[in-house]
Order: structure tokens, then sequence, then C-alpha cells
């Protein structure tokens, strides 16, 4: 057709071998394209338009490009909901992801949408694991592939939703997959000591005597841990009806005339922790610390600890002077906190 | 379905196809600013007055606190016991951060002219300098009502914030008595006593002087609170010769003889006790005695103490008269004994 043109605005053009008119158009050339629908969607796809073919050339914009041929409109798979990781019901201020590609390419980059209320506040979760406000797309990889990553900075007991988006390079980034919800604990802390007393067996001049076991139970989700503190009323085995105090000592009570302490022992726990002895309590054999009216630290945990368990005893020697009464005793007082 | 647009221009034809969707970019311009989380926050109750009763229902505890920033800067602080039912914040608070590295010794002593102050729930910490980005800091709540626990044992919690950011630590609040421990025990009674040996010398007995043995040292020993005792009996009386049938007596029983002035030239036989003696039996460095019985012990030496290798010397003086029978044999039996007063 002499001074026939076609001009295209992002499309694709095919030209019919028939030239239908009427009294004032007549179609110079046309085509009929694939058919198709403007929306069509399922659980894990959508499609966002329809399309037809363009001749020769590309149109493209900053997000999308049109090429040459049969269709080139792609679509990557909606991802589905992410794992979210509660730790075992542990995590107070943070959750595990884990991302489902959907079977998506490698080089698909995928953002994380978070939100405590539905999604009438959407944040999103960032590179280094904190919430934000900026959408950030990085790859499966970077978001830490099967093992996942963790979400960092979030409130305790409360209820978390999160859904996944997916994009590919130039092309528009899928809908929200499912959403994935999951809540954080509260902080918690457990501690006792068992027994609350006991009684030495007979105490002989110049000889060793060693209590029966003192039982210690700790746990916390703190992320830092806790330590378990110990102090005492007599800074030594006291007799007040003489007036008399076999002294506390942190050293080796074989080699004293005479002494009191306390020793550390067993720390054990189920996971977490490790628990730990803290000097001067951490002594074997007959070597105690001493008590004293000011709190001392005697266990350690430098990270969340589960069925923590520990033991202490506590140890005398006298001398051949220490009065025989009836009288001797020591109160200790122990106290635990936990760090988050 | 294709969308064609026909343009009437006799020989020209467009066509205009929809694009598909455009990816919107949320905008840049405008970030909300989220706080961080603090990390290491501690809440440690640490008991009333003299420490007492830490951690327990119903009693007022000071409480230790710590944390470590995120941000710099910050130069307040609060402590929000939000999850404290049944407990109670005092309104007056004072706060110091002197000690506080004992429960917490990584931690920096909060820096700072500080000032607490109570309300509601909260307890609101002024007067901070500058905090340090990423740095552990404690300090205490000194009162030692700060607050005061429920009457009832858990898990609480309060809501720690310094500045933009914040963090909530859980303490555990225990029923009375939960974490203390007494431990009693009563010393074995014990008493020990030694002779350094068995036979006691004496020279030549003169009846122009006094005449002292060479003496016998007893070793104590004991616990015994109250002190102990020795006691002393002999077998003859005196001092007792078998070749010359002859008995050299006691001195009187019931005093503290003097052997060395008048009963010189006259027959005399005492006991001296060098240390701890009772007043009969007192050595006078070698001029006193007392009188034994063979038919009762009498008790030579006291202490109301406990002893530790204490030792006092046993000493027998004779004085004799220019007619007293001449004999080698001249002998005594003496048994001592003692025992601890517990």
């Amino acid at each position: 057709m002499p001074g026939a043109a076609s001009l295209l605005i992002g499309a694709s053009l095919v030209l019919l071998a028939a030239f239908p008119s009427s009294t004032t158009y007549k179609l110079n050339s046309y085509s009929v394209g694939p058919g198709g629908t403007n929306k069509a969607a399922s659980t894990t796809y959508k499609a966002q338009g329809s399309v037809g073919q363009q001749a020769n050339g590309s149109t493209s914009g900053t997000t999308y490009t049109s090429k040459n041929g049969s269709i080139q409109a792609e679509q990557l798979n909606v991802p589905s909901a992410p794992a979210l990781d509660t730790g075992s019901s542990t995590y107070y201020n943070k959750l595990g992801l884990t991302i489902n590609t959907g079977g998506n390419p490698s080089d698909a980059t995928y953002s994380v949408a978070i939100s405590t209320d539905n999604f009438a506040t959407t944040n999103y979760v960032q590179a280094d694991g904190t919430i934000g406000a900026t959408r950030i797309y990085q790859t499966y990889t970077a978001w830490g592939g099967a093992s996942g990553t963790i979400i960092i900075g979030l409130a305790p007991s409360t209820t978390y939703k999160a859904k996944v988006d997916a994009m590919q390079g130039m092309f528009s980034n899928t809908a929200y997959g499912a959403v994935a919800t999951a809540a954080t604990v509260a902080p918690t802390i457990s501690f006792s000591v068992s027994p609350n007393s006991s009684t030495f067996s007979s105490i002989l001049p110049n000889t060793v005597t060693t209590s029966s076991n003192i039982t210690f139970a700790f746990s916390t989700n703190g992320a830092s841990g806790g330590s378990i503190y110990v102090r005492g009323t007599n800074a030594g085995f006291k007799s007040p009806s003489q007036s008399y105090t076999v002294p506390a000592v942190s050293a080796d009570l074989t080699g004293q005339t005479q002494g009191f302490g306390i020793q550390a022992t067993n720390p054990s726990q189920t996971s977490g922790g490790p628990l730990s002895t803290v000097s001067p309590f951490n002594g074997t054999a007959n070597t105690v610390g001493a008590e004293s009216a000011t709190f001392a630290r005697m266990f350690t945990s430098p990270a969340a600890i589960s069925g923590g368990s520990a033991n202490a005893n506590v140890q005398v020697k006298v001398n051949s002077t220490a009065p025989a009464v009836g009288d001797y005793a020591e109160t200790f007082t122990f106290i635990a906190s936990a760090s988050f | 379905m294709n969308l064609l647009s026909a343009v009437k221009s006799g020989s020209k034809l467009l066509m205009v196809v929809v694009l598909a969707s455009v990816v919107a970019l949320m905008p840049l311009a405008y970030q909300k600013v989220f706080a961080a989380t603090l990390t290491k926050a501690t809440i440690q109750e640490i008991g009333g007055a003299s420490n007492a009763n830490p951690m327990i229902v119903s009693a007022g505890q000071a409480v230790a606190i710590d944390f470590k920033t995120v941000g710099a800067g910050a130069t307040t602080a609060s402590v929000n016991f939000n999850n404290f039912t049944g407990g109670t914040v005092n309104v007056t608070q004072t706060i110091s951060s002197t000690g506080c590295t004992t429960y917490f010794p990584t931690a920096t002593v909060l820096p700072g002219t500080l000032t607490a102050s109570g309300s509601g729930t909260t307890v609101s910490i002024s007067g901070i300098t500058a905090l340090a980005a990423t740095t552990e800091y404690c300090t205490v709540l000194t009162s030692t009502s700060a607050v005061t626990n429920p009457a009832s044992g858990g898990v609480y919690s309060a809501l720690i914030t310094v500045g933009a950011d914040s963090q909530t630590a859980a303490f555990d609040v225990l029923a009375s008595g939960a974490n203390a421990y007494s431990i009693t025990g009563t010393v074995t009674p014990a008493f020990t006593m030694s002779l350094s040996g068995s036979t006691d010398s004496i020279a030549t007995l003169s009846a122009t002087a006094l005449t002292v043995s060479s003496g016998i040292t007893v070793t104590i020993n004991t616990n015994a609170a109250s002190g102990w005792n020795l006691y002393a009996m002999d077998t003859q009386a005196g001092l007792h010769s078998t070749q010359a049938s002859h008995t050299i007596p006691s001195v009187a029983a019931g005093s503290n003889a003097t052997m060395n002035g008048g009963t010189i030239g006259n027959e005399a036989y005492a006991l001296g006790v060098s240390a701890n003696n009772t007043p009969n039996y007192a050595y006078g460095a070698g001029t006193t005695g007392g009188a034994l019985s063979n038919t009762a012990y009498n008790r030579i030496a006291t202490s109301a103490t406990t002893a530790a290798n204490v030792t006092q010397v046993l000493h027998e003086l004779v004085d004799i008269a220019g007619t007293t029978q001449p004999g080698t044999d001249y002998t005594d039996t003496i048994t001592v004994i003692g025992s601890g007063q517990f």
C-alpha cells in the first residue's frame, strides 16, 4: 500500500489478508491476535493484562519491556507463604524467616512485607533483618536460602504476619503470596533453689566436713543469658551463743586451720547456655569460695538456656578450740536475673 | 482481545494495544524512622534493707538495671513496670550507679548527675550524660522500696527505654524463703590430756632446805565451751618409804601451804601447779603447794575457756626434819584426770 504506515505504541502489529471497510474507513491491514483476558488469577499467579504481537523492534518503559515475536510478557510465580520460625516458642524479639521461591528462577528477587495489624500498616524486612519502611528485594540466597534468616527487633508477645512477592530483572513484580503468621513469646526466666535448709553431719575438729548438695534450676530465653548470685548473712559459720564465727574463706580448707565456704559444681543444661561456674566458687575438692554480705556471681550463662541445672555444697573445717556447741549456722541467699 | 483503533485518515491505520501493568515503586521521599531494640536489658531485684528478701513476694526491692545501647546520645531513660500486676512503683526514688558492676561486671556505670522519680508504673531517670553507642551501662534504683513486689510469685516484666530505644526484660518473683538456704551444724565435743612423762624425779631431800621435783607437764586440748578441769589423787597421802616404814605427810588440806618458811626442818609434802591452778595448788614459783588425798580427787587446775595445747607443770614440794628416817625409796603415785565442761 503506497503511503501506508503503522504507528505503534508499545504493541505488536499483525497484518491480515482481507481489508474490511465502510463508507468512510478502510482497514488497509489488520490482524486478529491471540485471545486472552485482562485479568486471570489463581492463588499462585496472576496475569495482569492482555498482549498482542509486535512485528519488529521493541517497546519498553522503566518497568516493562515488550519484545518481538510471540507473546513475551512473562510472569514469575507468586511465592507461597514464607516459613516463620518461633525457635520452638522461645523467640521473644525475633522470628526466623525462610522464603518459598515458588519455583522461580535463581535470579528472582523477593521482598517481605510484615505487619502486626493484618497489613493495615505494612513494613518490610530489611537486608539486615530489621524492620523498615523501605521495600527491599534480594535473592533467595541473600535471604539465607534454605536456612533462612532472622527478623530482629520485634516486640514480645506479638503476632506477626508476613508475605512475600517476587520480581525478576526488568519484569513486574508478582502479587504477594499467602500470608504466614507467627507470634513472638514473652521474655521468660525461671529460677529455683532446693533444699532451703540442711544440717552438717558431726563436725570434727581439724577435719573438713561437706554438706549435701544444693540444687539450682535456671532457664531463660534472654538472648544474653543470665547469672546466679550468692550472699551470706554471717560471713562464715557462726555460733551466736559463743559469739564465735568460723570465718568464710576462699581457699583450700585442707591447708587451713579452719574455714568455711561454698563451692559451685555440676553446671549443665538441656540446651543453650552453657552454664558455668564463676570464681571464687569454681574450686574443686576442698577449695571453696567465701560468701559475704555483698552478692557475688556464682554461675553464669552467656546465652539463652533451657533446663539449666547446677549444684553447690558448703564445707567447713573447725580447729580444736572452736566451741563444741550446736548452734552454728549460716544463711545463704541466692538471686538470679536474665539479660534480654 | 485485540484492541483496534481506526483512524479516519483514509490511508493510515493505527493500532494501539494496552500494555501490561506497570510496577509502581513506593516513594522514597518519606521513610519512617524505627526505634531500635536494646540488648542486655536486665532487671535484678536485690532486696530491701541489707538486701533482705530479694526477689520475694510482697517485699520492697532495690533494683539493679543493665542495658546495652544501640545508638548514641541518649540522656534519659525509664523503666516501665507495665507487666507488674499487684506490684507498685514508689513515687520517691533514689539512684546511684555505685556498685552496679558487682552484678554486671562488663558494664560501665551510668554516667551523669542522675535523678529518678516514679509515676504510675514508670521510673524515669534523667541527668544522664549522653551515652555512647553499643555500650553496656548499669545503675541501681537504691531505695529499698523502689518497687514493692506483688503478693503472688511469677514472672513479671518491665520495659526499659533509653532514648528512643527499648527492650522488655523479665524478672522472677519468688515465694517467701524460696531462694534462701540455711545450714546448721554441731561441732563435736573433744578433750585430750597428755603427760610429758610417767616419772617425776626429785633430788635428795634435806632438812635445811625445800626440795622441789623436776615436774611433769600436762597438756590440754579441748573445745569445751565452758572450759576444763584437772584433778589429782595420790596413793600415800604423802611421800612414803617402805624401807623406813615412814611417810612424810601431806600438808593440811584445804589451803595453800608455804613450803620454804616455817616448814623448813619440819616434814611436809605438797603438790604445786605452775599455771591454771586452783588456789590451794598455787606453785608460788616453787614455794607453795597443796595437799593431795588418797581417798578423793582434788581439783588442782581449771579454765573457763577452750584450750589449744595449754600446759601446766605439776611439781612435788618436800620438806623433811632432821629426824626423818633415812630411805632411798620415798615414793608417791599421783593419778591425774581431766575433763571438759561442754
